[in-house]
């Protein structure tokens, strides 16, 4: 993690999942169907923003060794939170991530956004990088369930996360030919591994500019 | 007696959670430069998971869960490994000061090793007995080890690789870790 110190996000290069491995257990789980990435998606994005700004009123308290203990038990009372308001709100969510939800109680995007590896950045470029890195977290869920439904299922069926309505749904591949090696674990590391191969070729610039 | 075996070596190899599950996959993707730093790294991760496992079982079973406030269950479990990976640090730091000079930045951050709390919310929600519990806890650490182990070595091996430049550092890795699951799949069924 030492190198995050000095790296810029990005939304191709330097994904915070696909480049620097941040939250990517979140990210491996839900991506099965682009319903359930989506739900994670802006739930973990709400509580980026809400451990942002948490975070940075923290740092102006604690002393900077107390800054990594603190900022856990910080991200775990707000993953208690948003495990409690999606259980109450979204329980179709709930029962389709299962452990995942209050497993964000570790995610290294939500930590990461509290600040604790940054003791030196101010509040509003704390804030603007966190809101950069969770926009471009969802935008990696996104991309990679999307491959990963339309690979394993044929097709796309997104509904809404809080209600369970349908949004859309279309079909691309015929059954005969859908890999079902995608809706496993497997498949995910793949789907994963491609997408991430192919946002750091898009991204080739964001990297060199953003240095290590 | 006879159904204990298969508990350790389920949990050691077959469902070993850092290689099926996917868990805590971003730390053995980036932690440990060299052989000696991943083994630390490994074993400290081993000790917390074993010890704070056993902690939280104690805390859930004999606190959270009579006095009737298991809504806080998130909070204690985290600040359990919290306090394990604190006193770890501080052997570490006192035995082999010059390991904590090189992983000092990284060993705290085994308190958000996701594999750690997956074991405890996982075993949690089984409502595991005394002693399945006690073996599952020796267990996935071990399990745990190994992935470190196995990855650390994966990562000296595609340092020196030639690897297509889009699939360089993360994606490679993640390849090879499907590769292996797949392989591990192979001996499902077998207990």
């Amino acid at each position: 993690m030492n190198r995050l110190e000095n790296t810029k996000i990005g939304f191709l290069g330097n994904n915070p999942v696909l480049g620097l491995a941040l939250g990517l257990t979140t990210a491996l789980a839900v991506t099965s169907s682009m319903t359930s990435a989506l739900g994670m998606g802006i739930l973990t994005f709400a509580l980026v923003l809400l451990a942002a700004v948490l975070g940075g009123l923290v740092k102006m308290a604690a002393p900077k060794e107390a800054l990594l203990p603190v900022n856990i038990v910080l991200v775990a009372f707000l993953a208690k939170m948003g495990e409690l308001l999606v259980l109450a709100y979204a329980p179709s969510l709930a029962s389709s991530v299962g452990i995942f939800l209050p497993l964000l109680a570790v995610n290294s995007l939500i930590l990461f956004a509290t600040g604790a590896f940054l003791p030196e950045a101010s509040f509003g470029k704390g804030l603007g990088d966190a809101a950069k890195a969770g926009a471009a977290y969802v935008i990696a869920l996104l991309a990679v369930s999307f491959v990963r439904e339309v690979l394993g299922t044929g097709g796309i069926a997104l509904s809404n996360p809080l209600s369970g309505a349908e949004i859309a749904s279309f079909s691309l591949l015929p059954s005969e030919y859908t890999l079902s090696l995608f809706t496993q674990p497997a498949g995910a590391l793949f789907a994963l591994a491609l997408v991430a191969a192919l946002f750091a070729a898009l991204g080739k610039k964001d990297i060199e500019t953003g240095g290590k | 007696m006879e159904n204990l075996f298969p508990i350790l070596l389920g949990t050691i190899l077959i469902n070993n959670l850092a290689l099926t599950k996917l868990v805590s996959i971003g730390q053995l993707a980036n932690f440990g430069d060299n052989e000696d730093q991943t083994l630390t790294l490994g074993l400290s991760a081993a000790v917390i998971m074993a010890v704070s496992s056993i902690l939280s079982y104690v805390a859930f079973t004999f606190i959270l869960d009579p006095l009737g406030v298991t809504v806080l269950n998130l909070l204690v479990y985290v600040l359990i490994v919290l306090l394990v990976t604190m006193a770890v640090t501080g052997f570490v730091k006192s035995r082999k000061p010059e390991m904590h000079a090189a992983v000092g930045k990284v060993l705290p951050l085994l308190a958000v090793n996701s594999a750690i709390l997956y074991l405890i919310l996982d075993m949690m929600n089984q409502g595991m007995e005394f002693v399945p519990m006690l073996l599952t806890s020796i267990g996935a650490p071990i399990g745990l080890l190994f992935a470190f182990i196995l990855y650390g070595a994966v990562r000296e091996r595609l340092a020196v690789s030639d690897t297509p430049k889009a699939f360089r550092g993360l994606p490679i890795l993640l390849i090879y870790a499907a590769l292996a699951l797949m392989a591990l799949s192979g001996l499902n069924g077998i207990i």
